[in-house]
């Protein structure tokens, strides 16, 4: 029970790391047309990757936003082992972007992160990502492959939100 | 922190007012707007081009086709989004590397040419593989980029295809990629499927395919029904058929294996404690035996996290320990009490704790220890038991004195 049975070493490379308050996990993210996610020009794409390629998906590195309140599922998500996280751009219109920002330096401060902020949301095993920012806005695909993700506010057929959210096994 | 920029330094720039521009605007743009980061050049290279663009842009990694089949080569966007400043048309071409000839534009012909961002192989042949070379070009601009094709074999389908995941005990969807350049408006299209080239048989139960689709939905999935998928579609053009194939790699995940936290202490929902005692209580989490789970827990009074209702730290959370017992890992954030006042014994004290798999909640209120009540209570029982010990004792002592007295009569009778 003493200090000796401890063993977490900060691994940052792999998210399976604990510190004093969170933990940061590691998921698969996929849309439901099975377009994966890859990086491409600073950009994230969804696509289809063939299995050469496969090793270019990006794998999503989450923590629970404690800075939120408790009733929803406030996250923050990143990428490339929590170094970089996708951010909501300001304005009526807001965008996706990615920010070279460690997800560890931004979950207490709810002023900080909530542009980094997404809510969970869970139905039959399908998920979407709704702005903590930009209230009804949620994270989208293009009906298109190999376009890049984004934000959209009322998805027509153009567009998916629905996502499968899948811890790395 | 990096400069926001989108182009690597290692782009070589010819001197023109438009690429003053080009350099010098955006960045400027982007000291203004957000940290967005520069990690392509991890994949994407941007290096000086052979026939003086500014911008050239590498692909690291190709496309796959199989010989025989039509491919489409689309000229990314990237450098569109920048040139906006300029506002000037750009015409586009297409080369393939060593070869000095631009690609005919227009659908008529020979078997390898571009219309408009995209460049038409009908069909492919093995020769076909190496790098392509798309160029967007006006009279003060130049942009290329490089893109890789692999024709391969038909034999080596599997070995291209796409991966795509279906859960177990749920409808799953297999999408055949990449078709869009081939159904544009052609709403009537169908789709023939195959699992390792036998063909499925589309009886709406097992499998369903509707005309018009680019997927197959198999319903009731089980560990079976992983392995390889084959579609075809036909597509014509010119009066010439050709057979587009993708073959998809499915893995059934099996949600069972799923490995939610479980709180296997507190496992009271009450906890009793006096007014002003101190007070810790473990929230002690079961993560199994897997040595990469893990969970992250915390407490919540009414619903709120702990240092926001308790600013002063009266009451806060511990530091997070990992445990291992029996081989069984744990976690364990004790909630601590340095002084328990009557606003606790009205408060939901809730320890939750998430994993990537799940949550689970264990809710914990602190009651009133009477200690008043228990002390009267013992006040009124002890002299009431020292009384019937001392009349027990005096009882006992003359009993055997008495037996004793008799047991010695009855012997010497």
């Amino acid at each position: 029970m003493g200090d000796s049975q401890r063993e977490e070493q900060p691994a940052q490379s792999d998210g399976n790391e604990v510190w004093a308050q969170g933990a940061i996990f590691k998921s698969r993210l996929w849309d439901v047309n099975q377009k994966s996610i890859y990086l491409q020009n600073n950009e994230l794409i969804a696509g289809y990757l063939q299995a050469p390629n496969s090793a270019l998906e990006e794998k999503i590195y989450w923590v629970r936003n404690h800075a939120f309140g408790q009733e929803n599922f406030p996250v923050i998500l990143s990428i490339r082992g929590g170094k970089n996280c996708l951010a909501c751009s300001p304005g009526a219109w807001p965008e996706l972007q990615l920010e070279s920002v460690n997800i560890m330096d931004l979950y207490k401060d709810r002023e900080a992160s909530t542009r980094f902020t997404f809510f969970l949301t869970n139905k039959d095993g399908i998920w979407r990502f709704e702005s903590a920012a930009h209230p009804g806005w949620y994270l989208c695909t293009s009906s298109k492959a190999n376009e890049p993700i984004g934000l959209i506010k009322d998805p027509g057929s153009s567009h998916l939100v629905d996502f499968y959210f899948q811890p790395e096994s | 922190m990096l400069l926001p920029t989108v182009r690597s330094p290692s782009v070589i720039h010819h001197f023109s007012l438009s690429c003053f521009l080009w350099n010098v605007v955006p960045r400027l743009l982007c000291i203004f707007s957000a940290n967005i980061l520069d990690i392509s050049a991890f994949r994407i290279h941007h290096v000086k081009s052979a026939d003086n663009c500014q911008d050239h842009t590498i692909y690291s990694w190709p496309a796959f086709v199989l010989e025989g089949e039509p491919m489409v080569l689309r000229c990314p966007h990237l450098q569109l989004k920048n040139m906006k400043p300029f506002d000037l048309p750009l015409n586009l071409t297409w080369y393939k590397n060593g070869s000095s000839t631009v690609i005919p534009a227009g659908l008529k012909g020979p078997r390898i040419m571009s219309q408009a961002d995209a460049l038409w192989l009908l069909p492919t042949s093995l020769e076909d593989t190496g790098e392509y070379i798309c160029t967007r070009r006006n009279s003060s601009y130049c942009a290329d980029v490089s893109l890789h094709l692999k024709v391969v074999k038909r034999s080596e389908a599997n070995n291209i295809s796409y991966p795509q995941k279906a859960f177990m005990f749920s409808s799953g969807k297999i999408v055949c990629p990449n078709l869009e350049h081939f159904i544009r408006n052609n709403t009537n299209y169908e789709l023939k499927w195959y699992k390792d080239s036998t063909r499925l048989n589309i009886d709406n139960k097992k499998f369903a395919a509707l005309k018009g689709t680019d997927y197959l939905v198999i319903n009731s999935t089980s560990l079976n029904d992983s392995g390889y998928y084959t579609c075809e579609m036909t597509f014509e053009f010119e009066k010439a058929q050709y057979n587009i194939t993708r073959t998809v790699q499915l893995q059934i995940l099996d949600q069972k294996k799923k490995n939610s936290p479980v709180i296997v202490s507190p496992n009271e929902m009450i906890t009793l404690a006096a007014l002003g005692s101190h007070l810790i209580i473990p929230c002690k989490v079961l993560l199994g035996a897997n040595n990469r789970s893990q969970a992250d827990v915390w407490w919540l009074a009414n619903n709120s996290y702990i240092n926001t209702i308790y600013p002063n730290s009266r009451v806060k959370e511990g530091e997070t320990r990992k445990l291992v017992e029996n081989n069984d890992r744990y976690i364990e954030v004790p909630l601590i009490f340095e002084s328990i006042t009557e606003a606790d014994f009205h408060t939901d004290f809730r320890c939750v704790a998430q994993n990537s798999r799940g949550h689970c909640v264990q809710t914990m209120t602190v009651k009133k220890e009477e200690k008043d009540r228990h002390l009267s209570w013992h006040l009124a029982v002890i002299p009431v038991a020292l009384a019937a010990l001392i009349v027990g004792g005096i009882y006992m002592s003359k009993y055997w004195k008495q037996r004793s007295t008799k047991g010695y009569v009855l012997a010497s009778s």
